[in-house]
């Protein structure tokens, strides 16, 4: 209204006036009204990129493709590689089935802009979705790191100084708050209270702010008064909770949450805070009863689940960690614990294929060449292991290899696994095979006298007596002083006629 | 304004760190009771009655609640077949799926069918195998708060006309899935799916391609995380089923994808807004202005994405007119703070369609908070808005169907009590006409 008084005086609207009339009408959907002001700004102000970009978008999301892409090519003449307008076309290659300009377009956005994470989060999709996986798996990292600042918009700035729109004050906040520009945030935060002193939200805000700065006696002062206000105890009390445990304020965090939570017993939000505290307290008994009652209503809990599980686990009470280490696993398939602990599980219960289905799933998830993988294949071998006796002794010598061999990827400094692997080959008669892994034997073990002896057996089975001969010899040396049985079978191999039965 | 496609609000702060649940990121049911392919509105045959409070009279169907009910999607259909509808339910709190059987005229039992569901979200039926059966689909988010983990799958429960159902996944470990059902979108005979993946950061929306003997072959649409609703409809007159979708998140945009009869799609954003607080809820298809056309029937009212959940200004319905060529001219129908689930049904019986959409995230605290509204069609492009209902509150989803086959229109609705004040408890509600 102010704006058509305005706009009927002489002097007129300005571009800024335009530009605000603008957005007055996004708000509303009015897309054309918007559409209107924006080009009135660009005739006065065809630099302004902000309004440029607003006009892109809002002709895209009219449907007018073309208008679109024309106004996005626009801002890149003005500014090479702006951000907002290379990702507004490469959108609209997309839409039109363009994959290899929408590529080239994100990769050069990328290599300029590496703070684009809407840029690499789409890229991500794209790259998956063409087949390069582990291309999009690091994209999809990288798009996760701080969200890129706000468009810089200087007029809606100086609008927002002196702004009484408290909704568009607290979204602004906002922005600051997630990209990190504290020094932007703060004012607007004094600006909330100063219009809303009654406010909880601020305070909320402010206890954020703190609290990111570490300064969580600050936050800790800011959420109690968030709570004395009327604020919501769901949204404060973990953040306060979390504050108050940073401190090594236990035992308040205790009192406070007890009383919250026999206020209202029924309140999850309340209950996992509340759970979070008696966890830091050691009291396993109360937080045991905590995470179960939270269970039961929301059973696919992450962390709940592995407190409690961790708590059964820990206490002997195995099969129900398991449950809950299955619910984890269920719906968080990259979970390197879970599928850990419920390998370890099924080891124990002598159930190795169980085992194996976890521990695989564990081990393709966890970092490279650290202890936990190290543990998970030392795991994976022993499964592989079992597996293999247990079909050996059911006389699946085929598959029993296939799991010996396995186990020795897995844990190829095992001895068992090659043991296992040169037994099934020569009862397969796989004679070369055999003298391979006893080959490996002897290098782990190399003054071991019934390893050389086997060694030497399966390589005159195989042709080779020389070789076998040597075998014989090095492990004649090597026996032990008493050890009269193995010394009489290197003997006869060495003196005596060979014959078939010998090496029954 | 430009979006941040990686834009999460403050709220989503809370939800990262606490695991509270964010309504943002669930589906919210919508899909048009009545309504079929080609956007056929439910019509009453007669009732006329008076919009208002006492419009409906109110009761509590299936089981009572136990705690705050998570209830995150309705639908109306007669599963086993015996002319009677039922209501089936996605019960986000239990992890199940539930059936409410009507065994009688106006007589309702409450029975979980197939097994858990992780954070289902959205439930359709279609005969998948075509064995004569209507089966269950359902959408499984996995985990429903945030999570750029690929914990959605889609889950089939298989019905094998005993009213028995058993699970079957048809895909899983994808990003979190809001959104899928049945069409055959190729003319091969076959029923295909069409999948919406909310995401997170990373979503996407893809038709599944039915091979039989429950092999699909997977084709991507759209890159974009935020699918909310993606329901089929020839929207172009040429005979080939098409798609419109409501994709939230970073984009707060209409698409539709025309399709050529052979499964391929061209996309295309036919209108969006530019206020990135919008807060798109839900999307269904129908003949609104009655031209032959289907339009889109829309609502932004979703209230998690802000610092405390709740109500915004900018909030309510919107339909975008289909119109000869090809192109949707949006038009307001009328404020409604924290609405969702439009539905599209000529409640009064005068031949125009109107809009019921019910609000999930109202300010409770005032007892004149709005949870069901009537928006009445005059017939000349206009709506007139009725309260229906200021309780029972956080109202997530509501669908109609004339469920006593009386010729008159009832309401199902459905609660999802996320945040307080949370006043009397209802899970499922089924509202009558008085008249």
């Amino acid at each position: 209204m102010c704006y058509k008084v305005i706009g009927s005086s002489p002097a007129g609207l300005v571009a800024r006036d335009h530009y605000y009339l603008a957005d007055i009408a996004q708000n509303e959907n009015d897309l054309p009204g918007a559409e209107t002001e924006l080009r009135s700004v660009l005739i006065t102000e065809p630099g302004y990129v902000p309004a440029r970009l607003a006009l892109a978008s809002s002709l895209f999301k009219s449907g007018d493709e073309d208008g679109a892409q024309k106004e996005y090519l626009a801002v890149l003449k003005i500014e090479a590689n702006q951000p907002q307008a290379s990702l507004g076309i490469a959108r609209i290659e997309l839409q039109r089935g363009n994959d290899d300009a929408a590529v080239a377009r994100l990769d050069e956005l990328l290599a300029v802009h590496p703070e684009s994470t809407a840029a690499a989060a789409l890229f991500a999709q794209v790259l998956e979705r063409l087949g390069q996986k582990d291309r999009a798996v690091a994209v999809a990292q990288w798009s996760l790191q701080k969200p890129e600042s706000p468009l810089a918009d200087p007029w809606m700035a100086e609008l927002l100084s002196d702004c009484y729109d408290i909704q568009r004050l607290s979204i602004t906040f906002e922005e600051y708050f997630k990209t990190g520009k504290m020094t932007e945030a703060v004012p607007l935060l004094d600006r909330l209270s100063e219009l809303d002193p009654n406010s909880p939200i601020t305070k909320i805000f402010s206890g954020f702010s703190h609290a990111k700065a570490l300064h969580h006696i600050t936050a800790v002062r800011e959420y109690y008064e968030a709570l004395g206000k009327g604020g919501d105890p769901e949204k404060i009390c973990p953040y306060l909770v979390q504050s108050l445990l940073a401190l090594g304020k236990i035992s308040e965090a205790d009192s406070l949450m007890a009383d919250y939570y026999n206020r209202m017993p029924e309140s999850i939000p309340i209950a996992k805070a509340y759970s979070e505290v008696v966890l830091r307290a050691g009291n396993n008994e109360l937080a045991r009863k905590l995470l179960t009652k939270i269970l039961e209503k929301e059973p696919y809990l992450q962390p709940q689940n592995m407190s409690l599980a961790k708590i059964l686990w820990d206490s002997g009470e195995r099969d129900a960690a398991a449950k809950c280490l299955q619910r984890v696993a269920a719906v968080y398939v990259s979970d390197v614990p879970s599928h850990a602990l419920l390998g370890e599980y099924y080891l124990g219960k002598s159930n190795p294929a169980a085992a194996i289905k976890f521990l695989q799933e564990a081990y393709s998830h966890a970092a490279e060449k650290t202890p936990a993988q190290a543990s998970l294949a030392a795991m994976l071998g022993t499964a592989y292991l079992q597996i293999g006796n247990e079909q050996t002794g059911r006389g699946n010598l085929q598959e029993a290899l296939k799991s010996y061999e396995q186990a020795i990827r897995f844990a190829p400094a095992d001895l068992d696994g090659y043991a296992g692997k040169a037994n099934v080959c020569v009862q397969l008669k796989q004679f070369r095979g055999a003298a391979g892994a006893l080959e490996k034997l002897v290098a782990l073990d190399p003054k071991n006298p019934t390893i050389l002896l086997s060694l030497g057996d399966v390589l005159y089975q195989d042709g080779k007596e020389a070789e076998a001969r040597r075998r014989w010899g090095r492990a004649r040396e090597l026996v032990a002083v008493g050890d009269d049985e193995l010394k009489a079978a290197l003997d006869r191999r060495l003196n005596g006629p060979i014959t078939p039965d010998i090496f029954q | 304004m430009i979006r941040n496609v990686t834009r999460i609000g403050l709220a989503a702060l809370f939800v990262i760190s606490s695991g509270v649940f964010a309504v943002k990121y669930l589906t919210r049911g919508s899909s048009q009771p009545g309504a079929g392919a080609a956007g056929v509105v439910a019509q009453s045959a007669r009732g006329h009655g008076e919009f208002g409070l006492d419009y409906f009279t109110k009761r509590r169907i299936g089981n009572p609640p136990d705690g705050n009910p998570w209830i995150t999607d309705l639908l109306i259909a007669d599963l086993d077949g015996d002319g009677l509808k039922d209501i089936l339910v996605c019960d986000g709190r239990r992890n199940r799926v539930s059936w409410i059987r009507q065994v009688r005229v106006g007589e309702f039992e409450e029975q979980d069918i197939g097994d858990t569901v992780a954070g289902p979200a959205h439930v359709e039926v279609a005969d998948l195998n075509g064995d004569g059966h209507l089966d269950v689909l359902v959408s499984s988010m996995g985990v429903i708060p945030p999570s750029n983990a690929k914990t959605g799958a889609v889950v089939i429960l298989v019905n094998d006309g005993t009213n028995h159902f058993t699970n079957r996944v048809v895909l899983d470990n994808v990003a979190r899935v809001t959104y899928v059902a049945a069409a055959d979108l190729n003319k091969d005979g076959r029923l295909d799916l069409v999948v919406g993946q909310f995401g997170y950061i990373e979503g996407e929306i893809r038709w599944m391609e039915n091979l039989g003997d429950w092999r699909f072959k997977n084709h991507q649409l759209l890159d974009l995380p935020g699918t909310i609703h993606a329901p089929v409809a020839d929207l172009n007159g040429d005979g080939n089923p098409d798609i419109a979708a409501l994709v939230s998140q970073d984009s707060e945009d209409v698409y539709t994808f025309i399709g050529d009869g052979a499964g391929h799609f061209r996309a295309r954003v036919v209108y969006g807004s530019t206020n990135k607080d919008f807060g798109s809820s839900g999307l269904c298809i129908a003949d609104v202005n009655r031209d032959g056309r289907p339009d889109i029937v829309y609502t932004n009212g979703d209230g998690f994405d802000y610092a405390t959940p709740g109500s915004r200004p900018w909030h309510g319905v919107q339909w975008l007119e289909n119109t000869a060529e090809g192109r949707f001219v949006y038009h307001r129908v009328g404020d409604f703070p924290g609405a969702f689930s439009p539905v599209v049904v000529d409640l009064n019986g005068d031949g125009f369609p109107d809009i019921v959409a019910s609000s999930c995230f109202n300010d409770w605290n005032r007892k004149d908070a709005v949870s069901l509204m009537c928006f009445e069609n005059d017939g000349a492009g206009h709506f007139i808005p009725h309260i229906l209902a200021h309780e029972p509150t956080h109202l997530v989803v509501v669908k109609a169907a004339d469920l006593f086959n009386d010729g008159r229109i009832e309401l199902v609705t459905g609660a999802f009590m996320f945040y307080p004040p949370y006043g009397g408890a209802s899970r499922v509600t089924l509202w009558q006409p008085r008249k």
